[in-house]
């Protein structure tokens, strides 16, 4: 236990009453099997409750509209709504954790005066920064933005832009010194997503679900005003995510794994049969597997509560967010799939998603596959741990390429 | 009592420091050999910097500190390689005292145990080495009022240097837990030639042997409670150990990686070697907070109630244990032909981890011991 949290007893109460009116009880039930619009509809309904509460961007400061609290007040904001078994807010997390810490840091005080209200007020924001040939090795980017004037006209192709359908408006990264390789010459701009030019394709990812986006660019112009920080900046800008603030929902994340991830694998586990007819949970192996998951997830809660206190006394979050995301993401998919195993056949009839649900919908076959999401999204678990190496143990990087010149 | 971040930081440096300068891989492979194979003079330094008694409670004569701020010291223990009875005796044996039902011999007991006059095993596993009501290797019959204690108890650390050990024994009603002088007539004590040379263990064989009723720690009833403290206070040292190994064998990997080259540049700069390190980060770090854990939830002073003890001394044991076993096979592997010679650390390191793997119980036995508190409010069976 983190003790800087047991200052927070009113506002843990707070939150854990606030949870009982607001989160409906049978919303698991209403949005299974939803299609895209009741899916929205009622992510924009939640949205609404967080922000009526002051739980939207509990981090940002007063001046913006925000409740102002202090990491640990957040530690037990998300604790407690995991607890409430709250729904996640799966549109806003582009506009709240990328694109408001990049214009908060980088951009112009009209820029900020223009952007931040929007994100208050609930606008749906996405981010176009990886391309089809540039994924883990994102600085290589080609889409191009050619100054023209009081314009950028921009051409290109964006992938993996999640909400790009409904967002309002774009974070972008794209080339403005066509003769700079990597992370030189790349500009940070805002693109409002109803510009001419500006065309969506949905993809529909593993899991049938059209989250995500391909984006393409077709003489889009961007005016000079929307460009946030420098020219060929745009790198440095885009780094400033807030670390923190980001470790802090992990907590929240954990707490869902237990209670919703563990905890129903193991009273799950207590209605399977083996061949011979005996309860499962008598079998040795099962009993093992679910031991094993069941320390590894207590484990997890117990790296995030050295993170935090590491955080609020010190600040700053290091590589070691890095290590818990592969750890969380990891551990995350290894329970699924332990669970579409041991559930053997029935884990393969389809059943209606809950979209709202988070990582854990208690269809372990379903969460197995969506449980990607995280080894690739955010960073490759791969390149996380080229991370750890070379910045936790200070390992030589591997020799560059020559950026796809010969 | 609780010390502050400053103080446990200083213990564990002064911990640090001491060893690295008495327990040299020098002088660590020159006990290899040696029948008891740890320095005395060590251990009464180590004694008097109150190390086995800190964590003990203050009726013992100890400071009443919680294992939770006074464990790193014990890491400290492995990762120099220290042999000799202290965490067996302090920790094992004084942490059961500490819980057991008969305080009036644990205190006795307890203080010259303190005090460094007396050294305490614990003898519980048979020669399967199962840590279990069923697998104990020795067991007892009332005869007029007094217990006879017959049986082989294996695997019993430091059974050469220890005065008395804290015996396990099944009767036909239930464990009992008895104390038994290990220097006397109907006991017998042979040596364990183990493959980790950096410790020492040993059989004790018992015949026919009176126990006065004065020397029952635990009667029939409450045996079987103190024989899972027994091995939640075993299992978590055992993971301590293996974490201060892991911890120093990555810190002389990460060095060499850097260091060797091959193909004309540092083997730490290839992805298999660098991904193969940032695994072994994940487990020094998931492990560091799994014993830190562990260490508070079997504190003798402040002990976790008896669920969350079992869970968290079981998940340092099977987590930590696989997971430093995991470090050093990747680490053998990794040096090359230079960790494969007996020259190196490498093999001292890799043997002592896998002895902490296995004793106390295996891996597989503690997720089971976790599976059986996790499942026991759905299926009620006893846990």
């Amino acid at each position: 236990m983190i003790d800087e949290l047991n200052q927070f007893e009113e506002r843990r109460q707070e939150v854990r009453e606030w949870c009982a009116r607001t989160v409906p009880p049978d919303w698991r039930r209403q949005q299974s099997g939803a299609d895209h619009d009741s899916f929205m509809s009622f992510q924009r309904w939640w949205r609404d409750q967080l922000a009526d509460a002051g739980y939207f961007v509990p981090h940002w400061p007063r001046q913006w509209g925000g409740s102002e609290m202090s990491l640990a007040e957040q530690v037990v904001l998300y604790e407690e709504l995991a607890r409430g078994d709250a729904p996640r807010n799966a549109i806003s997390q582009v506009a709240i954790y990328n694109s408001a810490p990049a214009i908060m840091h980088a951009g112009t005080p009209a820029q900020r005066e223009l952007y931040l209200p929007a994100i208050l007020g609930g606008e749906i924001w996405c981010q176009g920064f990886s391309e089809p040939n540039a994924g883990s090795d994102l600085a290589s980017l080609q889409t191009r933005a050619l100054r023209d004037g009081d314009h950028y006209v921009v051409n290109g192709q964006k992938i993996w832009t999640s909400m790009a359908r409904e967002a309002k408006r774009c974070i972008l990264l794209a080339r403005t010194d066509p003769d700079s390789t990597k992370h030189r010459g790349i500009s940070f701009f805002v693109l409002d997503m109803d510009t001419p030019g500006v065309e969506v394709r949905p993809i529909k990812n593993a899991v049938g679900e059209s989250e995500f986006c391909e984006t393409f660019l077709t003489d889009v112009l961007i005016p000079t005003t929307n460009l946030i920080g420098a020219e060929n900046d745009g790198w440095a800008v885009s780094q400033q995510t807030l670390g923190s603030e980001r470790a802090v929902v992990l907590v929240g994340l954990a707490e869902l794994l237990r209670r919703n991830g563990r905890d129903f694998l193991v009273e799950s586990a207590c209605a399977w049969t083996m061949p011979d007819g005996s309860p499962a949970v008598e079998d040795a192996a099962i009993r093992e597997a679910i031991g094993g998951l069941y320390g590894e997830v207590e484990i997890l809660r117990l790296l995030l509560n050295r993170m935090i206190a590491n955080l609020i006394r010190n600040g700053g979050a290091g590589p070691e967010s890095s290590v818990v995301k592969i750890y969380y993401s990891e551990l995350l998919q290894r329970l699924m799939r332990v669970g579409m195993e041991l559930e053997g056949l029935p884990s393969q009839v389809s059943r209606p998603a809950v979209p709202s649900s988070g990582w854990e919908s208690r269809d372990f076959l379903h969460d197995f596959i969506n449980s990607y999401a995280w080894t690739i999204g955010g960073g490759t678990n791969e390149i996380m741990r080229n991370i750890v190496a070379e910045k936790v143990l200070g390992l030589p990087k591997e020799p560059q390429g020559t950026g796809g010149r010969p | 009592m609780r010390l502050s971040v400053a103080e446990r930081d200083e213990s564990a440096t002064t911990a640090r420091r001491l060893l690295s300068d008495r327990s040299t891989s020098e002088k660590v492979r020159s006990l290899l050999a040696d029948p008891l194979g740890h320095d005395p003079e060590l251990l009464a330094e180590m004694v008097d910097l109150g190390w086995g008694a800190s964590h003990l409670p203050e009726v013992f004569g100890g400071y009443g500190v919680s294992l939770g701020d006074t464990y790193p010291v014990f890491s400290e223990l492995g990762r120099s390689m220290v042999g000799g009875p202290l965490v067996t005796s302090a920790v094992v044996a004084g942490g059961t005292l500490a819980a057991a039902p008969n305080q009036d011999l644990a205190g006795e007991l307890g203080a010259r145990l303190v005090e460094g006059s007396r050294i305490v095993t614990v003898a519980m596993a048979g020669p399967q080495g199962h840590y279990t009501d069923a697998g104990l290797g020795m067991s007892a019959v009332t005869s007029g009022g007094a217990l006879i204690l017959s049986g082989v108890a294996s695997f019993v650390p430091d059974a050469l240097i220890a005065d008395e050990a804290i015996v396990f024994a099944s009767t036909n009603a239930g464990v009992v837990a008895v104390v038994v002088e290990l220097r006397q007539r109907g006991a017998e004590v042979t040596p364990i030639e183990l493959v980790d040379r950096t410790r020492r263990m040993g059989t004790v064989s018992i015949e026919s042997l009176r126990v006065d009723p004065s020397r029952v720690l635990a009667p029939v009833g409450d045996g079987a409670a103190l024989l899972e403290t027994c091995v939640d206070l075993g299992a978590t040292t055992a993971a301590i150990d293996s974490f201060g190994v892991g911890e120093l064998v990555l810190e002389q990997l990460t060095g060499y990686v850097k260091e060797r080259h091959q193909f004309g540049r540092p083997i730490g700069s290839f992805q298999a070697i660098k991904h193969r390190l940032a695994d072994a980060v994940l487990l020094v770090e998931t492990s560091r907070v799994a014993i830190a854990d562990a260490a508070e939830a079997v504190s003798p002073c402040d002990p976790a109630e008896r669920r969350s003890r079992i869970v968290s001394a079981s998940t340092a044991k099977s987590y930590v244990g696989d997971a430093m076993a995991r470090i050093c096979k990747d680490a053998l592997q990794t040096y090359g032909g230079i960790g494969f010679t007996f020259e190196h650390d490498m093999h001292l390191q890799m043997k002592r981890v896998l002895l902490n793997q296995s004793m106390y119980g295996s891996s597989s036995w503690h997720r089971r011991r976790i599976a059986d508190v996790a499942l026991a409010p759905f299926v009620g069976r006893p846990a």
